[in-house]
């Protein structure tokens, strides 16, 4: 920073924080001792917090508004300097459209973007270039095109509103203002995943049979006539050459449109069908999948001889990842023989979907009866194919664990990645519930299979399950729908697939039907609660709050944006019971007890039997009460609750090791690993209740183990010094120590290096006096204390602990390093104070 | 704009970027002028479209300019946070020097003045509002004026407000554009704030 006295800058700012964290009344008394002799430094933070409030409110009604009204008065005024190159339409209001924008110009006319005055709403506006205006046909013809294409409605066809005309005679279109990139753009940059392509395919499928089903042909359908939505919808546009069947519009012999797409029947100018949109449907799909158009040549003669009589290059031979289905599904559409060539767009779409769900498409026989695995790419739907398409049922009695994989989307953007990993997590949770399966993998252990090329067999072996439930989920517009596969692991069988649709706002309730499905299937053993909880419908959620909610999740350890999250969430759905539970844990970490508890409250009364909300309520009562027996019992009703639920069984282990419970601190440890083997924090969590149990070779065994999990492992090499230590091995511990990060001072107190240890005793009291101390400043300084054997300076960092309410307090009773201290009364006290004295 | 002239922008604008995101602050001279009349050619084009509209949503014109000035499949993140820094100092300069020519026009250049009571009418006015845009001109400076002096305090903090108020970026943006953490900006936003706020107070007693 180039400011004088960074530093200092520095300083004042973290101070300035860390002083307004706390509640009012305790502010004063921090900065004094904060700031310790530096008055002036303490005056200026005395001021500087007082006007807090004034200042952020003067910010926000006074400052910001008038940096946003100069920006108004700027416009108002809109001086000479301000006026941009004209166009002749822009800034112009024709009929009741506001013209705002130049969107581009095709062959077919000038685009704008406008506004329509009066359904207030943004549309595109099209006008007939005027030298066409004195041209009868191309005049007919547009007029032709409104008429045809605005009696088509359907999500994936923009939307014309209306023609009209302006003073001056020019024509022009009213169409939906269809926001996002077109193919062509999208192409531009490299051939599309196999699962985008596909989805883009079957989008323009739909809306083409729509078209179709109305009578109208496209006529040009190319990679520049689709548009593709933010949210990943498919927008065809410009049905300019569309033509009434039946209406030839066209003169004969002449070819309008992209040459390149254009089926053999088009180039000849004979008499067309949907079955041209088809193939056209066909040349862009490949397009999307290869990055190269299916025929070329130099010139549009040699094009068109090319279409009429050339093999496109199959396209397994630009990327051998593409299944065999989905390549003959091209061949078909690109089929010089109208006959042979699919007949409709809905065929198209029947064997894309085949596809997508694995199957082969349905006239090729030849593909099916193999067991195919398809790398990076939507892997798990192709995971396993069975013959015919027809699955077998077979009685399921024999799985009893299960692990639900991450879910895939068929298109590639992130917002749609992060909902299908919310539902992911959603559904691992209602199967968590279920008391009749021994193991439902938790979702940090899943995670590492995304898009995984292993087989189910292994997947199956390297979690200890039965059998996977493979997900792929779509959202479109305000609908969800989820296909489920069930695959026996060992086998490498689908045991069951199904899809299961319904709006957004009932996205709950859909998760517990796959849930339920899947537990009829499976024949689990239910309880009576259990059943009537899954077949209870979930109340609806609001989807922006579900959005918000996803995120929140995602968010999870940075707790003040995840409290922002949750917020919201709440606030766009006050019903919203789980978001309520997921606010509080982030509110107990940064010590909101009253907005914890009222989070809490308001979860329980909307869902007394939510297992999250105890979660948290066990969290509250142990961190911000000490109030041991009532965390316990909340974290107990938790896995009532929700039996799988490995967060609250490791919690519940940490909570009883600090209570001096060795074996059911074990147990819940190893109940929480079962169901989450790859997770850091369980691992962690088993070796630390080891370490604190004074089980020293397991604690380091299941510390080494953790070193694989983490990524950074400064913490557990402080832990494994920790488990030499306190054997009294202190070479060892000494060189653990030297590879964390972490204070260790204690180890030089006790191999006689005093002046180390006082070194750091001074950089800690320094950290302290500046008011940067974490939760571990004040106990790290007690342990170097009761090292040196200073015991009355030990004793009353120990007690500054308490006092901050450092989470570090909960050790006590169990922390082998103030063994010395144990037999005072001023120890008892302290015992007494975090409510660990029986 | 013409689609090529767009493109050879575009281009020029996403080099410029690069070369920001490798430390080169030399880059930052080059791409001012440029986005500066981008901005002023959106303002024009806003103003098509918000007739009558008495506030403008800054946030939305720096965003339209880096729609049309950046091509987005080649931006990363980072680049988009220094293109709306760079927007944002553009916004202010631009609405600084529109405030000083209105002064100008309308009494002459002596600086502003405001005395607490000002400021409270104003906050009131403001708040109902209504008010003639003169005190708004007159506000405008005073806090730019206010924001030169923070700079001298704490160059960062001086940035952090210019990304926040001019541009309005978000505080992971400002932290990408100034290369520093997100608990950095709201640590330097937090403090900035009050230090505005006491300045101009301070001044208007003075």
């Amino acid at each position: 920073m180039d400011t004088p006295d960074a530093g200092r800058e520095d300083r004042i700012e973290r101070l300035f924080e860390n002083a307004l964290a706390l509640p009012p009344e305790r502010r004063a008394a921090f900065l004094v001792r904060a700031c310790g002799t530096d008055a002036e430094l303490r005056t200026t933070l005395d001021r500087l917090v007082s006007h807090a409030r004034e200042a952020h409110d003067f910010v926000d009604r006074v400052a910001g508004p008038a940096v946003a009204r100069a920006a108004g008065t700027l416009l108002d005024d809109s001086p000479a300097s301000l006026e941009y190159g004209a166009d002749p339409f822009v800034g112009q209001r024709i009929a009741h459209f506001q013209i705002l924008e130049r969107l581009g110009g095709g062959g077919m006319g000038l685009v704008y973007k406008a506004l329509d005055l009066r359904l207030d709403r943004t549309v595109a506006l099209k006008f007939l270039p005027p030298h066409l205006g004195a041209d009868e046909e191309a005049t007919r013809r547009f007029i032709h095109e409104a008429k045809a294409a605005s009696a088509l409605d359907h999500p994936n066809i923009c939307a014309i509103h209306e023609i009209g005309e302006t003073d001056a005679g020019q024509l022009f279109i009213a169409m939906a203002y269809c926001e996002g990139e077109t193919l062509k753009k999208k192409i531009a940059r490299g051939p599309l995943s196999v699962s985008d392509a596909l989805d883009y395919c079957a989008q323009i499928a739909e809306g083409l049979q729509r078209a179709h089903d109305a009578g109208i042909v496209h006529r040009d359908v190319k990679p520049a006539n689709v548009m593709v939505t933010d949210g990943g919808r498919v927008k065809i546009v410009d049905f300019g050459l569309a033509k009434m069947a039946g209406t030839e519009l066209t003169r004969e012999g002449t070819t309008i449109g992209t040459v390149a797409y254009m089926s053999p029947e088009q180039t000849r100018g004979v008499g067309l069908d949907a079955r041209t949109d088809v193939w056209s449907l066909g040349a862009v799909l490949y397009e999307m999948l290869t990055g190269q158009r299916p025929f070329r040549g130099e010139s549009d003669e040699t094009l068109i001889y090319a279409i009429r009589h050339d093999e496109p290059k199959p396209v397994r031979a630009f990327r051998p990842e593409i299944p065999a289905g989905l390549a003959a599904l091209v061949s078909r559409c690109l089929d010089k023989d109208l006959a042979r060539r699919y007949q409709r767009a809905d065929e198209v779409l029947a064997d894309l979907r085949a596809t997508r769900e694995g199957r082969a498409a349905a006239r090729h026989p030849a593909a099916s009866k193999r067991v195919l695995q398809y790398g990076s790419v939507a892997a798990l739907f192709f995971l396993l194919i069975l013959a015919g398409g027809t699955l077998h049922r077979r009685p399921a009695a024999r799985v009893a664990s299960l692990a639900v994989l991450p879910a895939t989307v068929f298109t590639g953007d992130s917002a749609q990645e992060y909902f299908a990993e919310g539902m992911t997590d959603l559904l691992i949770n209602d199967l968590s519930q279920l008391s009749g399966l021994d193991r439902v993998i938790s979702r940090t252990s899943v995670t590492q299979y995304k898009g995984t090329r292993k087989s189910s067999r292994q997947i199956g072996r390297e979690l200890g399950v039965d059998a996977l439930v493979e997900l792929s989920v779509l959202r479109a517009g305000e609908r969800v729908r989820i296909n489920v596969s069930l695959i026996a692991a060992r086998a490498e069988r689908v045991l069951w697939s199904r899809s299961f649709e319904r709006p957004m706002r009932d996205v709950l309730t859909l998760q517990r039907e796959v849930a339920q499905a899947i537990a009829r299937e499976l024949q689990v053993r239910l309880t009576p609660q259990e059943a009537a909880r899954l077949v209870e419908a979930a109340p609806p959620v609001n989807p922006e709050a579900f959005a918000l909610y996803l995120q929140g999740v995602r968010v999870d350890g940075d707790d003040r944006r995840a409290i922002a999250y949750f917020e919201q969430a709440t606030e766009k759905d006050p019903n919203f019971a789980l978001a309520y539970a997921r606010l509080a844990v982030p509110h107990v970490m940064v010590n909101e007890k009253a907005e914890a508890e009222r989070a809490i409250a308001k979860a329980l009364e909307l869902d007394p039997s939510l297992s999250e909300a105890y979660d948290a309520l066990g969290l509250l009562r142990l961190w911000l009460d000490w109030d041991w027996p009532a965390a316990e019992a909340a974290l107990r009703r938790s896995i009532g609750l929700n039996p799988h639920n490995s967060r609250a069984h490791h919690e519940l282990g940490q909570l009883v090791m600090r209570r001096g419970r060795c074996d059911d601190a074990i147990a819940e440890e190893q109940r929480a690993m079962f169901s989450d083997p790859a997770s850091a924090r369980y691992q962690s969590g088993i070796a630390e209740v080891y370490l604190y149990c004074r089980r020293y070779a397991e604690a380091r065994r299941e510390f080494e183990k953790t070193l694989d999990l983490v990524r950074d492992s400064s913490r557990v090499y402080r832990f494994l010094g920790d488990s030499y230590f306190y054997e009294g091995q202190y070479q060892k511990a000494l060189a653990m120590y030297e590879r964390t990060r972490e204070p260790h001072g204690w180890i030089y107190a006790a191999v006689g290096r005093n002046e180390e240890a006082r070194r750091q005793l001074d950089s800690l009291k320094a950290q302290w006096t500046r008011g940067d101390a974490n939760n571990m400043t004040a106990w790290n300084l007690a342990r170097i204390y009761t090292s040196l054997g200073e015991r009355e300076q030990a004793f009353t960092w120990l007690e500054r602990t308490s006092e901050r309410r450092d989470g570090m307090s909960v050790y006590l009773k169990v922390h082998p390093h103030f063994d010395p201290l144990r037999g005072e009364p001023r120890f008892q006290a302290l015992l007494k104070k975090v409510r660990l004295t029986d | 704009m013409t689609h090529t002239a767009q493109h050879a922008a575009q281009d020029e604008v996403t080099r410029l970027l690069e070369a920001l995101e490798r430390g080169d602050g030399a880059a930052l001279d080059t791409l001012f002028p440029l986005v500066y009349e981008e901005l002023r050619a959106v303002a024009h084009r806003q103003r098509q479209r918000w007739q009558g509209d008495r506030t403008l949503n800054t946030t939305a014109l720096v965003h339209e300019a880096y729609l049309k000035l950046v091509d987005q499949s080649r931006a990363s993140w980072e680049c988009r946070a220094h293109f709306l820094a760079a927007a944002a100092k553009a916004m202010r300069h631009i609405l600084i020097n529109y405030s000083r020519d209105r002064r100008a026009q309308k009494r002459g250049g002596d600086p502003p003045k405001l005395s607490l009571e000002e400021l409270g009418d104003r906050l009131q006015r403001l708040q109902g509002e209504v008010g003639p845009s003169d005190d708004n001109a007159d506000l405008l400076l005073a806090l730019d004026a206010a924001l030169r002096r923070l700079e001298r305090v704490n160059a960062r903090q001086g940035r952090i407000v210019e990304c926040r108020f001019f541009g309005g970026m978000t505080i992971e943006e400002t932290a990408a554009a100034l290369g520093v953490s997100t608990a950095t900006v709201s640590r330097g936003w937090a403090l900035a704030q009050v230090r505005l706020y006491q300045d101009l107070k301070d001044e208007v007693q003075a």
